[in-house]
């Protein structure tokens, strides 16, 4: 059932998300153009299209974080649960697709950074001046070491994602178990969350504190990752498992 | 054993008991009209045997199981708003109950849209009103569910709808389904009920059969039920 | 064909009501097939389990019969035919009696007004 639900939830936050991108990368094409081709008389355009491109890069950022709470909210908690919560499912798969595809279009809005990114280089110019050679030969100067401290870096950040994104679920779940003033309620939860999460962190990261001084080590760096990779899947499974108990066993649709 | 089976149902929310020690045992092959005005706890048990709140006290099996998965899949619910992804076509809407809902019969359902003429290819959210809940009861009314739970489901829509929906009730009638129909137009529904259950202030004042109920007071049930919800 | 009920009267007795003068009138044929029950009780918008309870009394008085395959019939047994037509007419008279005495009419006066009544339609 998991895999039913991510069919219709990921394409549902992709519905706003994906219109966004593609103004994203049509203002990272006039930017593009502004700086190179175009950019001879004046900074006029630059900064003109600069304030657009960011705009919008602001807009996908608000947008993906008002979706992707909506989207919990409104389907579990409220007038919409009246369909999805009555469906054959269990709690932990509901929680567990919402934020799997929160965590997908989190990265994905990363992934169209980037290309927003590359599409500027590729309209100003500056692509072109980039030695294909010289790109392949810092790329092997990674070596294995290198690519593995990438690796855990990237998996680092999305068990990050996923823990925030459940703890922001679990506070609107409890926000949920007020009557009245749940906004308010779910704020008041979120800042314990985040409260929590301090504490815990500061718990957890205490045996290796001495490593934060040695960051240009990768071998600590790499274990820096490790740790913060079970601290998040620590801290994001209390906050999945308040989720499910609270569903399994407080749910309250009003 | 009853298809549904309630005992001793409570349901208190802060200063308030929406459901005071309900008793109630409603068995297959019957429509059942659950009547009561607003605000009697008809939609508080409704919304615990979707698992939709978690009662006080007291225990609700459906199928021998108390509301969960098990349940869900049993019980066809039409809820009294419209819950489905409005940004949906028909089409789609199809295939998600299909996804959903081992007991989903696509044929029928199609069947029922084209006989109400409702677009296929339109969004809900371009829909009027009346076409949405007539969408929305073909959906529900195409599983072969053992509930079916009706809340309001000729709230508001127009006479011919009504009658199309009562006419759907009927022919989709089957000795092993229980159907419940809330709703506090009584006039509308009771010669389509086989037993009718009052609520009033959180509480099961009457089941029988309507047709008792006729043969004993001489009143039809829409006037029993006035006189007493007499305000 | 329109179905109306009154209320506080069983809903079955009102269907048997409807079915008699149905097969009285000839609306439904000696020997025709009725529709289900489905379908009559789509047709009279009522439950389904009270058609039935109806049906069964109708069944019981001989005036449908029913095979177990292919559906129920109307009687084509002419005494009972003959049976519901005196019975109705009966009941008319009664009533007819009823208020005409009502309105202080003797049982002589009331057969010659239904007399000339009758000289008056031919």
């Amino acid at each position: 059932m998991l895999g039913k639900l991510l069919k219709y939830e990921i394409p549902a936050l992709g519905r706003s998300l994906m219109p966004l991108y593609i103004g994203w990368t049509a203002t990272a094409v006039l930017l593009g153009l502004a700086v190179g081709p175009l950019s001879s008389t004046s900074d006029f355009m630059v900064i003109v299209t600069g304030m657009m491109y960011s705009a919008v890069a602001t807009a996908v950022v608000v947008m993906a974080v008002v979706m992707i709470i909506q989207r919990y909210k409104n389907s579990l908690l409220g007038d919409q649960a009246y369909f999805y919560q009555v469906l054959p499912v269990s709690a932990a798969e509901h929680i567990a697709s919402k934020s799997i595809s929160a965590l997908v279009w989190i990265l994905l809005s990363g992934v169209a950074m980037l290309l927003t990114g590359l599409v500027i280089a590729l309209f100003s110019g500056e692509l072109l001046k980039i030695s294909l050679p010289e790109l392949f030969r810092a790329l092997a100067e990674l070596k294995l070491s290198g690519w593995l401290t990438v690796l855990l870096s990237i998996i680092a950040l999305a068990f990050s994602i996923t823990k925030s994104i459940l703890g922001i679920y679990a506070a609107i779940t409890i926000g949920h178990q007020v009557q009245k003033h749940t906004v308010l309620a779910s704020i008041g939860a979120y800042i314990g969350v985040l409260t929590f999460e301090t504490c815990a962190g500061r718990i957890l990261f205490a045996p290796i504190s001495r490593l934060w001084y040695r960051l240009d080590d990768l071998a600590s760096f790499n274990l820096i990752m490790v740790v913060a990779i079970l601290v998040s899947a620590a801290l994001g499974a209390v906050y999945f498992f308040i989720c499910r108990y609270l569903m399994e066993n407080k749910l309250n649709i009003s | 054993m009853a298809r549904i089976e309630i005992n001793g149902l409570t349901k208190e929310f802060t200063g308030l008991t929406a459901l005071d020690s309900v008793d109630l045992s409603l068995e297959k092959g019957q429509i059942v009209g659950l009547l009561g005005p607003n605000g009697s706890g008809k939609t508080t048990l409704i919304k615990i045997l979707n698992g939709l709140l978690k009662p006080t006290a007291g225990t609700v099996l459906i199928n021998n199981m108390t509301p969960g998965i098990g349940t869900k899949k049993a019980v066809a619910f039409l809820p009294d708003r419209n819950a489905l992804p409005e940004y949906m076509t028909t089409d789609q809407l199809l295939e998600l109950y299909q996804d959903f809902f081992e007991d989903f019969n696509r044929e029928k359902a199609e069947a029922m849209i084209a006989d109400l003429g409702i677009s296929t290819s339109q969004q809900m959210k371009k829909m009027s009103k009346g076409t949405k809940e007539k969408l929305q009861l073909c959906l529900v009314m195409a599983r072969e569910a053992d509930v079916y739970l009706l809340d309001e489901p000729i709230g508001g829509v127009d006479p011919a709808t009504r009658d199309y929906i009562l006419r759907t009730i009927i022919s989709n009638y089957n000795e092993d389904a229980l159907v419940i129909i809330a709703t506090h137009l009584i006039s509308d529904v009771e010669s389509v009920l086989d037993d009718v259950v009052f609520i009033k202030e959180g509480r099961v004042v009457l089941h029988k059969p309507a047709e008792t109920i006729r043969e004993e007071t001489g009143e039809s049930v829409d006037q029993l039920f006035r006189e007493v919800f007499r305000c | 064909m329109d179905w109306k009920f009154r209320n506080g009267i069983p809903i079955y007795l009102q269907i048997i009501d409807e079915m008699t003068m149905r097969i009285a009138s000839g609306a439904y044929k000696p020997g025709e097939k009725l529709p289900s029950v489905r379908d009559l009780s789509m047709e009279a918008g009522v439950n389904p389990n009270t058609m039935q309870k109806a049906m069964a009394e109708l069944e019981r008085k001989k005036l449908v019969f029913s095979e177990r395959t292919s559906g129920r019939f109307v009687t084509e047994d002419e005494s009972v035919l003959k049976e519901l037509h005196e019975e109705l007419a009966k009941k008319y008279f009664a009533e007819l009696s009823e208020k005409l005495t009502k309105i202080g009419m003797t049982g002589e006066e009331i057969a010659e007004a239904i007399r000339s009544w009758l000289e008056e339609l031919r």
